[in-house]
């Protein structure tokens, strides 16, 4: 079912903790909710759970209206069919897997046999099939976190929140659940809010990912969107996106040279956006081509002399640490197979694709505006 | 040489003490040899005839009418401020001479008064009968209607003085407030014959008092004091460091035991004492003893009157009365004699050494008495 | 993972209703709001009842709400001679027997937790175990021991030709017994701060080349300054308020303290409950003062860590003392338990009331088990052990669900005035018990609710005096619960109620039925706070037991007070298994 926020806003005393918020989710689509701790992400998520009362706005699943704060209308948590994956799993260690999986279906009364059909048919879809007479404190933390999907998934929610779903696993685990999860929500087409810190983790299960900051959306879009085209520094910094440094933008003759500021590296942009800055330039470390620099070369113009501080080799890529000759530091992917591959000490000749770099408000001074209200999008 | 501590864990200690425990109470519920029992201190009736009524030894204590309507109720609720032991003892005789129960609450008199005063005025009083000294006390509860009037068919032969206000309570007996000493420190002919005794330096720090606010007694003791034997008495028995107490219970108690070895004691407890053989021994001073009054009325708040009304008609009946002179009280009955315990022979209640404050008089020395005791003995101050 | 769960069709659209705003915030207020009453009822009005008592000059009661004129000249009876000398009183022994019982508890703990002393597993229940005496019972028994003529002690010296070898009634002796018996409370919480130090502290020292005695004066001492400052607060101020021991071996000694001074007010002839009122308003400030201070000096230095690394601390080693020293926590415990509990067998089992000479205890017929038999047979001890257990479940019960339910609001819910809730639920550890009962009197005399002379009222009493162990102990259960186990029920169905009874109650059992019998069993113990509210046949062990030793009857003091030690001892056992932390 599709779920709209509007106007949500959400107060702890004197602390605003969601500013204003509106979204719509598509039915079916999986909607990701980003940003760092403190942001505000698992309080709108508790809010759609109904276990936070929002100070303000209005919120709808489907068809029905479950809190609207103007005519004090509010549907008990109980009621709204929505299931939620607590980040802790909330698996009742004093009960066996299948009176965990089963007690939605006892608290709609559901006859005996009928509810032993369906916890059957939900452990098979997580994969614990034989699981069922396990006392629960007895589980591995990925076998929890599954019996706590099947216990949701067993009550046919209408839309399914899951909190940090991925963060209590280890490595391995966290990559082989995020595929298997992806495949449970595209093959039960649920309508989906995940909310995780985890870019990765975003990437990977979203349709579209709502950034947040300090309480609002400050970025809305596909993985791929907010990837290629992060609104902010602050954004960019947060994926992860690239190296970043603030600098200035001259504009001569409709072309746009960006400068670093302190550095004597220049080069040229494709796009800047609106307003007279502060900026920053975002140079994406896949962006980065490393090769070794002939004894006595020296850069032609789009093209930078440095030395190769360290060389960390990860399997399939080589991560380098540059200093330019000229000041800034850069970070550096390449694939060792394509190329030369260099090693700590070496000097290193950097180019940059064409109009790769891309310059980013630098909103540090002053955080936080709303995304644009147009950006109602479509799920992918 | 020293077994490992670590197997005394608190298990096996506290098995062990629970183990020895069991057979203790094990032992105790098996027949163990009974220790010989303590002296009967108070006749039981020779003869007892409920064909017709309630007749005791030849006395009528209820007529038939009243006796089967009494019978019927079963029993009485009582609320006294008598001696705990004293009245089991009285009320031992009641059940065997009646058959009726007797349900008692206890309490000292001044909490009694308060007590009965919560209950009555949350209309809440269970009582039967009430009995309760101090005059002051009584006159109170009787004004405020706690009592109900009534007329016993054995309240003949009375002295003056016995009946109040209109039936609704009466005098019952005189407790004697005298004192004692222990008689196995003190052998009996040197047992003291005055109350000069308390003043005496020999035995500075070893004699004891009861303190005054403890009831209408010890009111009783501190007017006869100060009118018989003056102030200066008083000052000078404060001035010999004596133990105070603050109840007459609890130094007879210390009495028995040694602590003190002169100590303001009643009679009648020093009597059931003595059958249990404690060595104490009561004295008939020369100037003088107090005596105080005992009231019992009939509540009316009473649900089983008839039961109630036999129990005063018992109390006032010669046989009652004998049953207290027994124990160690006057009676307020003119055919019943003056106590004669443990080998004393106390005097007539008319005498001169028996010393009686009038009610009326009671009311008007109280406050001044207390407070004067208070300052010289330095208590409550 | 083919299976495909079936979608439910868009349900018909459904616009729940809007309650008006009046009742909502009623709901919202009622179930904070309900339990504010209760706790008004059980602790607020108990201590205005006092505060007006002292400051009118009728005793309250029922109707004389009505008569009472606001006064201060109740508190002139804090002038009088015997008041200013009840609160020296007060103060020397509270100060005395604080420091006997920081000496002994500090003493035995560094025994039992640091150093090679031998069999110290049992030096720890030595520690622990004058707790299952109860201070009536203790004193009782050292007043058969130590009374000026009969007691054991002196009857047995003056057999080997020593006379008057020693009079408990006096200084030394309540300073001497109260130190006894609150030596235990020091003993816990120096020893658990002694275990539970980081041992890294110390290694840290040693590494740096720090030799044992230096180690222990300049690091371990300094930091285990805490828990032995707090716990000597802490006993000072159950010392000053503790009623029992004063009244058994103080006053026969001419020894008045505060609260003995309220008791002997209140029986007074005819009774002076303003007075005794005034009198307990400043005990209770005094002690609320002391209870700051505590606090305070508690919170603000917390220099042990809780690190579960806290195990293999380092043992001092005694060489020529460990001997001395095992032989001094014997002694300890001989005094405290051995000797006060064979004086009570004796005294039960004598066939005599009174003891003469010691020879005559060995004459035959003079010891025998027919008086314990025959109290057991008893009908009245029989209701009164009933009273007890009645009491005792009825405390225990109650007060775990509404210790609960206090918890549950104060950390689960956003329910209006929930800090208020522990606030007051905190209370009475500030009010000296023997105050509380006086403000229950008064409380449930003038309240229209027919419980006073009931054994509900005693229950009330109960509850109230020990909210706050309550409280503390689901507290720390409940906090330890995550959240979540609860609302994952509600999300799946279940309403708030039905999540309780299924995930939260179940996952609590441990905490809840530690709680429960730590209730049970200081219910069953208690004697200040009922002894004014008692009456003759809703008697309680405790009190039967007190009531005899008013009336001068040691020998049944005595009997009862054996198996009321029994009856204790199976509770705190069962306590302790079940993982009950305070059992003080």
């Amino acid at each position: 079912m599709k779920i709209t926020l509007e106007h949500l806003s959400l107060k702890y005393g004197a602390n605003t903790v969601v500013k204003d918020l509106d979204l719509q989710i598509a039915d079916g689509e999986s909607l990701v909710l980003l940003g760092q701790s403190g942001c505000g992400k698992t309080s709108t998520m508790r809010c759609i759970a109904g276990l936070e009362q929002p100070s303000g706005g209005r919120i709808t699943i489907g068809d029905t209206v479950v809190h609207d704060s103007e005519r004090r209308v509010t549907v008990a948590p109980y009621k709204r069919n929505v299931g939620m994956v607590f980040q802790s799993y909330a698996v009742w260690p004093h009960r066996t897997v299948f009176e965990n999986v089963g007690f939605s279906l006892k608290m709609k009364k559901v006859p005996k046999e009928e509810a032993a059909r369906r916890v059957r048919k939900a452990l098979a879809i997580v994969g614990l099939a034989d699981f069922e007479t396990r006392g629960a404190s007895q589980l591995s933390g990925g076998q929890m976190q599954r019996v706590a999907l099947a216990r949701s998934l067993v009550m046919q929610p209408s839309v399914l929140l899951l909190d940090e779903p991925l963060s209590n696993l280890d490595a391995r685990l966290r990559e082989r659940l995020r595929i298997e999860l992806r495949e449970i929500q595209l093959e039960q087409n649920l309508t989906t809010v995940y909310v995780t810190h985890d870019q990765i983790e975003a990437f990977a299960l979203a349709d579209r990912i709502a950034l947040m900051q300090h309480g609002r959306i400050v970025q809305i879009g596909t993985p791929q969107q907010i990837y290629a085209a992060p609104s902010t520094k602050s954004i960019a910094d947060f994926l992860g996106v690239g190296n970043i440094f603030p600098c200035t933008v001259e504009t001569a003759g409709g072309e746009a040279v960006a400068r670093l500021t302190g550095f004597p590296v220049s080069m040229p942009v494709a796009e800047v956006p609106e307003g007279s800055g502060p900026f920053s330039l975002c140079l994406r470390a896949e962006d980065l081509h490393v090769t070794k620099a002939r004894p006595g070369e020296s850069a032609a113009p789009g093209s930078w002399l440095g030395h190769v501080d360290v060389a960390s080799f990860q399997g399939a890529t080589v991560r380098y640490r540059i200093t330019l000759e000229d000041g800034p530091v850069l970070e550096a992917i390449a694939m060792p197979r394509v190329g030369d591959w260099l090693g700590t000490g070496d000097t290193a000749l950097v180019q940059i694709s064409p109009n790769a770099a891309q310059v980013l408000r630098d909103d540090t001074a002053s955080p936080v505006l709303a995304a644009p209200a147009a950006r109602t999008a479509v799920a992918a | 040489m020293w077994p490992d501590m670590t197997r005394f864990t608190r298990r096996t200690v506290l098995r062990t003490a629970a183990v020895t425990v069991a057979a203790a109470i094990a032992a105790t519920t098996t027949a163990c040899a009974a220790p010989p029992p303590p002296k009967e201190v108070v006749q039981p009736a020779q003869n007892i005839e409920t064909s017709s009524g309630l007749v005791i030894d030849g006395e009528q204590i209820a007529d038939k009418e009243l006796w089967d309507a009494a019978v019927a109720e079963g029993g009485i609720t009582l609320y006294t401020g008598y001696t705990e032991n004293t009245e089991a003892a009285l009320l031992k005789q009641f059940k065997a001479d009646t058959g009726l129960q007797v349900n008692v609450v206890r309490l000292t008199p001044n909490r009694l008064y308060e007590r009965i005063s919560a209950e009555y005025g949350a209309d809440r009083l269970k009582a039967d009968v009430v009995r309760i000294s101090d005059s002051g006390f009584v006159s109170s509860l009787s004004e405020k209607g706690v009592f109900q009037p009534y007329t016993p068919s054995t309240a003949t032969n009375l002295h003056e003085d016995v009946v109040f206000d209109g039936g609704n309570y009466y005098r019952t007996f005189d407790p004697i407030y005298t004192f004692g000493y222990n008689n196995a420190i003190i052998p009996a002919d040197e047992a003291p014959t005055s109350w000069s005794v308390m003043t005496d330096p020999a035995m500075r720090g070893k004699i004891g008092i009861a303190q005054v606010g403890a009831g209408g007694s010890a009111l009783a003791l501190t007017r006869f004091q100060r009118s018989v034997l003056g102030d200066e008495f008083l000052t000078a028995y404060a001035g010999n460091r004596p133990r105070i107490f603050d109840s007459l219970g609890a130094e007879l108690d210390s009495l028995a035991r040694g602590e003190v070895q002169v100590g303001t004691t009643v009679v009648s407890a020093v009597n059931l004492a003595q059958a249990r053989n404690a060595p104490v021994q009561f004295v008939i001073p020369k100037e003088g003893f107090a005596v105080y009054d005992y009231y019992t009325g009939v509540a009316s708040t009473a649900t089983n009157v008839n039961a109630a009304k036999v129990f005063m008609n018992w109390n006032l009946s010669q046989r009652g009365q004998n049953v207290f002179r027994e124990l160690g009280e006057y009676s307020v009955r003119t055919d019943v004699e003056a106590p004669y315990i443990l080998g004393e022979q106390f005097p007539p209640f008319e005498s001169e050494q028996v010393h009686r404050v009038l009610p009326a008089e009671a009311k008007g020395y109280a406050k001044e008495d207390q407070q004067m005791w208070n300052s010289l003995f330095g208590y409550n101050e | 993972m083919t299976a495909t769960m079936t979608r439910p069709s868009a349900p018909t659209p459904v616009q729940p209703k809007g309650s008006p705003a009046g009742v909502r915030a009623f709901k919202r207020i009622l179930p904070s709001g309900l339990q504010l009453i209760i706790l008004a009822l059980l602790v607020l009005f108990p201590v205005g009842f006092v505060l007006l008592a002292a400051f009118t000059d009728t005793s309250p009661g029922p109707g004389s709400l009505g008569e009472a004129s606001f006064t201060v000249s109740n508190f002139k009876v804090l002038f009088t001679s015997s008041a200013l000398t009840a609160m020296l009183n007060s103060a020397l022994v509270g100060l005395g027997s604080s420091i006997v019982a920081l000496v002994i508890g500090s003493g035995m703990a560094f025994l039992a937790a640091r150093t090679n002393v031998p069999g110290r597993k049992l030096i720890y229940f030595f520690g622990i175990a004058p707790l299952f005496l109860p201070a009536l019972v203790g004193a009782l028994a050292w007043a058969q021991l130590g009374s000026p003529a009969s007691g054991y002690i002196n009857v047995v010296a003056r057999a080997i030709g020593v006379p008057d070898l020693i009079n408990i009634y006096s200084f030394g002796g309540l300073i001497f017994v109260l130190g006894l018996y609150y030596a235990p409370y020091t003993f816990l919480m120096v020893h658990s701060a002694l275990s539970l130090m980081n041992p890294d502290l110390e290694d840290a020292a040693s590494l740096h080349g720090a030799p044992l005695s230096k180690m222990l004066r300049v690091i371990t001492f300094p930091l285990v300054m805490p828990a032995i400052v707090g716990s000597g607060i802490l006993v000072f101020a159950l010392t000053v308020e503790n009623f029992p021991v004063a009244q058994v071996i103080g006053v026969p000694g001419q020894i008045d303290t505060l609260p003995t001074l309220i008791y002997r007010l209140m029986n007074a002839s005819p009774s002076r409950q303003n007075a005794a009122a005034a009198i307990a308003v400043v005990l209770t400030a005094l002690l609320m003062i002391v209870v700051f201070i505590q606090q305070r000096t508690v919170a603000k230095k917390q220099y042990t860590t809780v690190s579960g690394k806290g195990v293999r601390a380092r043992r001092v080693p005694l060489r020529s003392w460990r001997w001395p020293a095992a032989i001094a926590a014997w002694a300890y415990f001989l005094l405290a338990v051995i000797l006060p509990i064979a004086a009570l067998l004796i005294t039960a089992l004598q066939t005599s009331p009174y003891l003469g000479k010691l020879n005559e205890l060995f004459e035959p017929g003079a010891l025998s088990f027919y008086s314990m038999g025959q109290t057991l047979q008893d009908a009245e001890f029989w209701h009164v052990l009933r009273n007890s257990v009645i009491v005792g479940l009825g405390t225990a019960i109650i007060g775990t669900a509404l210790c609960f339910a206090l918890s549950y609001t104060r950390y689960r819910t956003n329910a209006w005035g929930r800090k208020a809730l522990e606030y007051i639920a905190m209370l009475p550890l500030a009010i000296p018990a023997i105050v509380l009962g006086l403000g229950l009197l008064w409380t449930w005399l003038t309240l229209p609710i027919p419980v006073y002379g009931t054994l509900i009222v005693l229950v009330i009493a109960c509850i109230a005096v020990f909210i706050p162990q309550g409280y503390r102990g689901v507290s720390s259960s409940i906090v330890q619960l995550d959240k979540d186990l609860e609302d994952s029920a509600i999300m799946l169905g279940a309403r708030r109620p039905k999540a309780i009874s299924f995930v939260t109650v179940p996952l609590l059992r441990v905490g809840l039925s530690s709680t429960f019998l730590l209730l049970l069993m200081l219910g069953m113990r208690e004697l200040t706070a009922v002894l004014f509210l008692f009456t003759s046949d809703t008697r309680l062990l405790s009190i039967a037991i007190f009531d005899a030793y008013d009336n001068g009857s040691f020998q049944q003091a005595a009997e009862l007070s054996l198996l009321y030690i029994v009856v204790i001892g199976i509770l705190a056992v069962l306590a302790r298994r079940l993982g009950a932390k305070d059992v003080a």
